[in-house]
């Protein structure tokens, strides 16, 4: 199953990278903006997305809506420091499946993944 | 078709007989009218054969009428002149008791269907008068009238056999037959006697008669066979022993002789009377069959007439009968019938208590029997039902109640949300009391939210809702989005509007499938805990700064800190003391300022002790105070704000009093060491201060304190020289000691040195306290720069101010020459509080300085000065 990551902050995405090793997940991609990361949903279509809501150029949910309809079965985990609810809600609206808040830990990030992929296979 | 169906059970049975009852009565008509034809028939053919009868008698007194006119025209006409007027006066008689007779109103229906032959048979008698007249005038010959009477005869026979021959019976028409023929065998008797006496007096038989005589025995002959072929055996027997005997054979030895033309023994008289014997004879047996077949005809209409009323009577009885039978057994069927239906009343009415009881094993009956058997199996379902429903009661009492009792007293809000999103109609009672309405069932949850949330959670609810739905989305993750996790509500209850933090917690439930049927949602009232946990939050602030003044005051020595809570005490008094000796006329300027200085002055105190709690405060009255100033229109109230401030502050400075005189009341009790006069405190202050404003801004500083003649400046004056030397620290870390790498760029130190030297001219009272930093020394450039753009000197004076000029600038009250104001500088007060609290001390200043190497201020004063702020 391959994995693509899309956060502003390098930290941000170095810590998903490495919290989500043990996971059967290839990371097939790493984007700091929406407009990257839209490239390479086009190139190879990962199974499985991490995606900020607050980016640089074009916000998450816009990256989101695009994602979705160039990539619909994508299952798309977004990981936010946005502690608006709604926020949120329009997100699951848009298609997206996961949800967690930032800061995130190796133990979230395993039960977050856990449910999204468990989902994936029934 | 329909219309049958629907008819009751007895017009079906009516209708079912109907075509039964059609059939008998026709075939009662066809009976009856075959047997009414019989009876008809042989009661015409007995009237027929009444009215033969009198037609033969007439026939019978013609003939003999015929003989005697016969015998009168061929011989001696006197010989039966007086028979022929006793015969016409008998034939008269009969044919009139053959008119008496077809005049009888019994036979009119016959006559009127024959009237064309009697009528004509009229006409024939009418002629016999002629025929007589005609005898009597012997105008006409025996031949003639032989000829003329039979021919009546003839007619009148014809008619007898045209009323009678028309029978049914076969019996009947036999035997009318055989008095036919036998009548015309007798009209042929009676013709041959009429030719016969005609013979008998010419003497012979003529050549003409011969023929016409042995003729007339042939004919008779033949009808005679004829009839005893058809006649019965008593007609028969009867003509045989009749119609014998020794006239009879008279007459036929008579008839040889003339037909051999013998010689003639007899007269013609003897000849008559022995063929009018046998005649008679004939006649006799004539009557008797006449009356035989008018007794046989009555016999048929007597039996007609029986079997037209045994036809009646049987028929009727068996239609009665059936008519009877079925009714009787429609009634029987029907009673069973409403038996059923009664009983059926009572099953419906709840009464299964009875069997029906129907004893006819019919159809009914079996179907009793089924309908037992069903109220049997109803019975044991009913008890079945029972049984369920009483355990369906207990349920009911032990569980259900219970759970009402659960919702009853619960303190959550409880209730289910169906896939239309509305609440359920059972809810725990909470709910009412937390939101305090009671239209809670079946609304929607976003609307019953409606009034109590802003638009936008409104809007996130409605989403989350339908996510909450949405089984493709896990619970967990749609739950971390709750947007009423915790909410802040107004409800009003009594005029009263509460504020209200309330929790809603949603959990899916689902069927054994997976699918989502229902939402529960718990709604706890967290106001309580909420406003708890601010005020814990509150008291532990509180704490929290208490304990900061605890440990601020552990940490600094007992006696600086008592001298400063003193000294801060008095002067904070001084403030409200000037303020209440203030003339609102005069305005705030002076107020102002001379509170800022205490204040100022104060800052500087704390800084110096480590009291940082104490220096926030006084910066933060600063700031109050500056604004103020700025303000060209104080008032009053505003400055009653700064005295709010002051007090708050000395309050807190109350408590440390407090605090430290439990602290010094332990040291008391356990410490019994002499307190003596040293620089040690003063000292070990000013390097706290130094090294806390050292650590704030960034420049490491060292401290140097030279004390060659180990003097000690006297109690009393530590404090104001305290604060001037504080204050000419904070001067030097602000302006004078530069950032660590403008002095590498000097090729300096990185560390500024700060040194302070006690000393004295030898045998005086002054001491000479010198301070000297290793900083830029004084801009003067700048200096001068800054008091002409505060109009402080006049431009044109650039060029004339000196050093000693510039010194007295900066040690005027006011003057900054930093931008910014932080906790150290910039408030341009600084220096002037160091002149004034060298004049306070009666002492006197110099200041040495090189630009961009050092700064010094060389402070001399008395050491045995008394109280100085008192004076």
């Amino acid at each position: 199953m391959t994995l693509l990551i899309v956060d502003d902050s390098s930290i941000m995405r170095r810590t998903i990278e490495k919290n989500l090793g043990d996971y059967n997940l290839e990371i097939i991609g790493t984007a700091s903006n929406g407009n990257a990361a839209l490239e390479i949903v086009k190139e190879k279509k990962p199974d499985v997305i991490t995606l900020d809501i607050t980016m640089p150029e074009m916000d998450g949910l816009t990256c989101l809506e695009n994602i979705m309809e160039i990539h619909p079965a994508a299952k798309v985990m977004i990981i936010t420091a946005l502690s608006d609810k709604l926020t949120g809600l329009k997100a699951l609206d848009k298609g997206a499946r996961g949800f967690m808040y930032k800061p995130v830990n190796a133990d979230d990030l395993k039960k977050a993944f856990d449910k999204l992929l468990k989902k994936r296979q029934e | 078709m329909n219309r049958i169906h629907n008819l009751s059970v007895k017009s079906k049975f009516a209708l079912a007989i109907l075509p039964l009852i059609i059939i008998i009565v026709v075939f009662d008509y066809l009976q009856i009218r075959e047997h009414y034809e019989d009876y008809k028939d042989s009661q015409r053919l007995n009237k027929a054969i009444l009215v033969g009868i009198e037609i033969n008698h007439a026939v019978h007194e013609l003939q003999k009428e015929r003989g005697i006119s016969a015998g009168f025209l061929s011989q001696d006409a006197e010989e039966f002149r007086g028979d022929l007027d006793a015969q016409r006066y008998k034939t008269d008689s009969t044919i009139q008791a053959f008119y008496d007779e077809i005049e009888r109103d019994q036979l009119a229906d016959l006559v009127s269907l024959h009237t064309e032959d009697l009528d004509n048979l009229g006409t024939y008698f009418d002629r016999i008068q002629e025929i007589r007249t005609n005898v009597d005038s012997r105008f006409i010959g025996a031949d003639q009238v032989i000829s003329y009477y039979s021919e009546i005869n003839e007619v009148a026979l014809r008619t007898v056999n045209s009323l009678i021959s028309e029978s049914r019976n076969r019996v009947a028409a036999e035997q009318v037959h055989a008095i036919i023929y036998f009548l015309k065998a007798k009209e042929r008797a009676s013709i041959e006697r009429a030719v016969g006496t005609q013979a008998f007096s010419f003497g012979s038989l003529t050549p003409e008669t011969r023929g016409q005589f042995t003729s007339l025995i042939a004919e008779q002959d033949a009808f005679i066979d004829a009839f005893t072929t058809i006649a019965d055996q008593p007609s028969l027997v009867y003509f045989n022993n009749t119609v014998s005997g020794q006239d009879v054979v008279e007459v036929d030895r008579l008839r040889e002789q003339l037909i051999q033309s013998l010689t003639l023994e007899n007269d013609a008289n003897y000849w008559y009377q022995m063929s009018t014997t046998k005649i008679n004879l004939l006649k006799k047996t004539e009557d008797f069959m006449s009356v035989r077949i008018h007794d046989y005809t009555e016999g048929i209409s007597a039996e007609a007439n029986r079997s037209l009323y045994t036809v009646l009577v049987v028929d009727s009885s068996i239609a009665l009968l059936t008519f009877v039978m079925i009714a009787f057994i429609v009634s029987h069927l029907l009673k069973d019938v409403e038996t059923l239906e009664e009983f059926t009343k009572k099953v419906i009415a709840g009464d299964l208590s009875k069997k029906v009881i129907i004893k006819t094993r019919d159809e009914i009956g079996h179907y009793a029997d089924t309908f037992n058997l069903m109220i049997t199996e109803i019975k044991k379902s009913h008890l079945a039902l029972k049984k369920e429903r009483d355990k369906a009661r207990f349920l009911y009492e032990n569980i259900y109640k219970q759970s009402q009792v659960v919702f009853e007293n619960v303190e959550q809000g409880i209730f289910l949300l169906n896939k239309e999103h509305k609440i359920s109609r059972l809810y725990s009672r909470a709910m009412e009391t937390i939101f305090g309405t009671k239209t809670i069932a079946g609304e929607t949850l976003v609307n019953f939210m409606r009034t109590l949330l802003i638009p936008r959670d409104l809007e996130a609810l409605e989403m989350f809702m339908k996510h909450l739905f949405n089984s493709d989305i896990d619970e967990d993750v749609v739950n971390q989005l709750n947007p009423v996790e915790q909410v802040k509500i107004f409800t009003e209850s009594g005029g009263m509007v509460n504020t209200k933090y309330i929790r809603l917690a949603f959990t899916r439930i689902e069927n054994k499938a997976g699918a989502i049927q229902q939402i529960m949602v718990t709604v706890t009232d967290e106001t309580e805990g909420v406003l708890l946990q601010h005020k814990l939050e509150e008291a532990d602030e509180k704490k929290k700064m208490e304990m900061e003044q605890m440990l601020s005051i552990l940490k600094i020595d007992p006696a600086l800190l008592r001298g400063f809570i003193v000294n801060s005490r008095k002067v904070l008094k001084s403030i409200s003391a000037k303020y209440e000796g203030h003339d609102e006329g005069e305005g705030f300027e002076e107020l102002l300022t001379f509170t800022f200085q205490i204040i100022h002055n104060l800052k500087g105190n704390s800084i110096v002790i480590g009291l940082q709690i104490l220096t926030d405060r006084f910066h933060k009255i600063e700031d109050a105070i500056t604004k103020l100033k700025d303000n060209p229109k104080v008032v009053g109230n505003d400055f009653l704000n700064i005295l709010y401030e002051v007090n708050e502050v000395d309050i807190i400075i109350g408590n440390m009093s407090d605090m430290l005189r439990k602290v010094a009341n332990i040291y008391n009790k356990f410490s019994s060491e002499e307190q003596t006069d040293t620089n040690y405190d003063l000292i070990d202050s000013l390097k706290r201060g130094l090294s806390t404003m050292s650590e704030d801004t960034g420049k490491a500083i060292n401290f140097d304190f030279t004390n060659d003649k180990n003097l000690t400046i006297p109690k009393i004056i530590q404090d104001p020289i305290k604060d001037i030397l504080i204050q000419l620290m904070r001067n030097s870390i602000a302006h004078g000691i530069e950032a660590p790498n403008v002095r590498i760029a000097k090729r300096k130190l990185i560390k500024g040195n700060i040194a302070i030297t006690l000393d004295n001219e030898d045998g005086s009272d002054e001491m000479i306290l010198t301070y000297r930093d290793d900083g830029n020394g004084l801009n003067t450039a700048q200096i001068i720069e800054k008091a002409i753009h505060r109009n402080v000197i006049a431009e044109s004076e650039r060029d004339k101010v000196d050093d000693a000029q510039v010194i007295d600038l900066l040690f005027s009250d006011g003057f900054s020459t930093n931008e910014d104001v932080d906790e150290y500088s910039g408030r341009g007060h600084g220096l002037g509080v160091v002149k004034s609290k060298i004049e306070e001390l009666h002492g006197t200043f110099n200041v040495n300085f090189e630009t961009g190497q050092f700064f010094e201020i060389v402070v001399k004063f008395p050491s045995n000065i008394q109280n100085p702020i008192e004076e």
